[in-house]
């Protein structure tokens, strides 16, 4: 059996970190297919997809065998790096030193790189426009694999773990994307893509410290639960720190604009 | 093409170097002193508890302070 909050967590973490990486990955598939056709959309995104499958495949038994303090050791060490750098994005970005991740940007970027091709009229231009779409598939379908990875690692009470689970949290959201986006048929831009990364780096942050303290013998009050008590701690970081810089660096920023 | 990617890769772990060092090092040095039973595991966890968040505010903070 597995705790109904620890459930939740990686279910929905998975969920919501896979609906950011989705949403990235479709806009420059949307990008290639409206710029060349959904040809080269289609072979890159089946190629990058196929690849992932393969990997997976291959490195999936491979974690079986890994001791597990040394598995909960190198998971907990990747999710702190990717988690703590996740957050730290967010919270500048809600400070408002850094720009938002903008789809809108990103689809006309990957757009006119793929007309200014276009006019040279060069012969691989089918070929380039399949690897722009096979290179954002792999890249966000290997941050996805990673995620469920590190949050599927959970230990149940029956010494298994949560991969499944997280596996469905990651389809659920792939999903929702691909019909959202197939009936709005733009950059999903107004997805609230910097909320999800903070509440994603938070939980993500949590798991690592849980991981890292678990691979060194320690056990953490509450086991599971202890999860979303450093959920919490990291939380009130964040909003501390927004609410602290926020109104000095937006100031700031509205002196420069003028 | 492989390069590219490989950047990446290593850039969905690493972006800030401070924050990146900070870590390993602060995971490692606490690994190393459990390893060696120098430390409990009260000690432990209390330094990645505290160590973790601290990394993070001095993260934020630093990037603040070179923006400005």
């Amino acid at each position: 059996m597995t705790q109904l909050p620890t459930l939740v967590s990686v279910v929905g973490s998975s969920f919501l970190a896979s609906i950011v990486e989705i949403v990235e990955a479709f806009t420059i598939i949307l990008a290639v297919s409206i710029v060349r056709g959904w040809r080269p959309a289609i072979i890159g995104t089946a190629a990058a997809l196929a690849l992932l499958a393969v990997a997976v495949v291959i490195f999936g038994p491979i974690l079986e065998l890994v001791p597990i303090h040394a598995l909960q050791f190198t998971i907990g060490i990747l999710t702190l790096l990717f988690g703590l750098r996740w957050l730290r994005k967010a919270i500048l970005r809600s400070i408002g030193v850094i720009a938002m991740h903008d789809e809108d940007a990103i689809f006309t970027k990957e757009a006119n790189a793929l007309t200014a091709l276009e006019r040279q009229k060069l012969s691989q231009l089918e070929w380039i426009a399949g690897m722009t779409a096979f290179k954002a598939v792999l890249l966000e379908g290997l941050e996805v694999i990673f995620i469920v990875i590190a949050l599927g690692s959970t230990r149940t009470s029956d010494g298994g773990n949560l991969i499944w689970e997280a596996s469905l949290g990651a389809l659920a959201a792939c999903v929702l994307v691909l019909i959202a986006g197939a009936f709005v048929h733009k950059p999903l831009s107004t997805v609230p893509e910097n909320t999800l990364k903070y509440a994603v780096g938070i939980m993500l942050s949590a798991f690592g410290v849980f991981w890292t303290g678990e691979s060194f013998g320690i056990e953490w009050p509450g086991a599971d639960l202890s999860i979303i008590g450093f959920g919490l701690i990291f939380f009130a970081i964040g909003t501390t720190l927004v609410n602290m810089y926020r109104p000095r660096y937006s100031k700031s920023a509205m002196a420069g604009a003028h | 093409m492989i390069k590219g990617i490989w950047a990446e890769l290593v850039g969905l772990f690493v972006d800030d170097e401070f924050l990146a060092i900070a870590i390993v090092a602060l995971v490692i040095g606490i690994g190393v002193l459990r390893y060696l039973e120098i430390i409990d595991p009260v000690i432990g966890g209390a330094g990645l508890v505290i160590g973790l968040p601290a990394i993070l505010i001095a993260g934020v903070i630093r990037t603040l302070r070179r923006i400005h």
